[in-house]
């Protein structure tokens, strides 16, 4: 009953506004706000107050080369964007239908090690290192990023493809991803126009939903249309067989 | 009437703050995000130029570290520059919206590393660089009003704010990290949020009337 909730939802509303809520808490007042219109107008304004809190703050000077840095940013971004189609229109993905056989693993296990070799899973490690190759690599002049965003299956996760303009450093990092039981992981993917996958690594997250791996691109970056990243079997998998949590971001 | 009220506030120059970021001067704020939209770099510059010292502020409070700072700084400008669509007039001014987004950044950014680094900058969370806004005499009124607000509350409802909004923690990490009850920090947080509700309501962007609501 809606009245019944009203008093209880009202001495959230404060803290709703602040993002400072617990999930369900924030579930059940979302819910109620898509009633009642006198909760909605005191959010509209709590949020207006927190809009206005960093007013307070003292003005901050960025760095001299901001701006510059700003836009040689910009250009790369731009650049890579037109090399990048993003995701395609239309993607099949046959294992958002069925789960991984047995024996299927199996044979996935052997061919990764196999493609290991090959590609290069060559680093991976939990996220939060005190040096994280994603710190390394965001101080780097050259360094381009392009965004994940979450599927369906994953709708708060995010993360990020971070590369250097000479493909000599790449790295994923991720947030926002369940926990894994120990018998699977998250493998990286790269798609060729033809189809076919490349790995670019597996990795773990924290118990906060963080992670991150160092991948490699096995040739040129333009040879691929995308970054994917699903779940897998512990292993790994050869070719992407389980369900999809990130993948890049439309141009 | 489920919430105190209290007298409107005089804060000093209402009327003219209240203008301040919808008649900037010629290009608007708006003027210049059309032109973003149409891919016009020199634009994203000037919003750059106009409002990387709020955003650097704001960074730089939550994450204590000038790199990091200037990387979300960066960042922000760049996803204003991808995501310009995604501005929503009717949610506020521009500046604000693009505090939205490096906030979120930078709370993202300090979520990724290490808790024990992130208590070490929490503690740190006053640590700013010093005030140089005397060229910004629009940022140093807007300042005031804020300052004056938030100097109306309490040191403990304004400590729990101040957590939550910069910190981006939740009501129980706050809780734990005060060592106070939970339902302390609920009610220290409603108090102080309504207080600043009160005297800023002035200065909030003009809102659209909802339509076919239901009585609670």
């Amino acid at each position: 009953m809606l009245s019944a909730d009203h008093a209880l939802i009202q001495e959230e509303l404060a803290a709703y506004a602040l993002d400072s809520l617990d999930p369900d808490t924030t579930a059940r007042i979302d819910h109620h706000l898509r009633q009642c219109a006198h909760c909605r107008e005191i959010v509209r304004e709590y949020e207006a107050v927190k809009d206005l809190l960093p007013f307070g703050l003292p003005l901050a000077q960025p760095s001299p080369g901001g701006r510059s840095a700003l836009l040689r940013r910009l250009e790369a971004s731009k650049a890579h964007r037109r090399s990048w189609p993003g995701r395609p229109a239309r993607v099949r993905w046959p294992w958002f239908s069925r789960r991984p056989r047995l024996g299927a693993i199996g044979l996935a296990v052997t061919l990764i090690l196999i493609l290991a070799a090959g590609f290069g899973f060559w680093w991976q490690r939990p996220a939060e290192g005190p040096a994280s190759t994603i710190q390394q690599l965001r101080a780097r002049p050259d360094v381009q990023v392009v965004n994940l965003i979450g599927s369906k299956s994953a709708p708060s996760a995010g993360g990020q493809l971070l590369f250097t303009s000479d493909l000599s450093q790449a790295a994923v990092a991720v947030s926002g991803l369940p926990s894994l039981p120990p018998n699977r992981t998250y493998q990286v993917w790269f798609d060729r126009p033809d189809q076919s996958w490349a790995s670019g690594g597996i990795f773990r997250v924290n118990s906060q939903g963080n992670g991150e791996v160092r991948v490699r691109f096995p040739t040129a970056l333009a040879a691929y249309r995308g970054c994917w990243i699903t779940q897998e079997p512990q292993a790994g998998s050869t070719a992407p067989t389980g369900p999809l949590v990130l993948s890049t971001t439309q141009p | 009437m489920y919430l105190s009220r209290v007298e409107p506030s005089t804060l000093p120059g209402a009327g003219e703050l209240a203008r301040l970021f919808v008649a900037s001067p010629a290009p608007s704020d708006h003027e210049l995000l059309q032109r973003i939209q149409r891919g016009d770099e020199a634009a994203l510059a000037a919003l750059y130029d106009r409002h990387a010292r709020f955003v650097s502020a704001v960074a730089l409070r939550i994450l204590g570290d000038r790199e990091l700072a200037e990387e979300v700084l960066q960042d922000t400008f760049l996803r204003s520059w991808h995501h310009v669509d995604s501005y929503d007039p009717s949610r506020g001014q521009v500046v604000a919206w693009l505090l939205g987004i490096a906030r979120n950044r930078a709370i993202d950014m300090l979520r990724s590393r290490s808790h024990r680094a992130r208590r070490r900058e929490l503690s740190n969370l006053s640590d700013t660089a010093p005030a140089d806004d005397a060229e910004f005499p629009d940022a140093v009124a807007l300042r005031e009003v804020m300052i004056r607000a938030m100097s109306t509350l309490p040191m403990d409802q304004r400590q729990i704010i101040e957590l939550a909004y910069y910190g981006g923690l939740s009501q129980a990490e706050i809780a734990r990290q005060l060592g106070l009850p939970l339902g302390t920090v609920k009610s220290r947080t409603r108090s102080g949020m309504e207080k600043l509700r009160v005297e800023l309501r002035p200065y909030f962007p003009a809102h659209r009337t909802d339509e076919g609501d239901d009585p609670c």
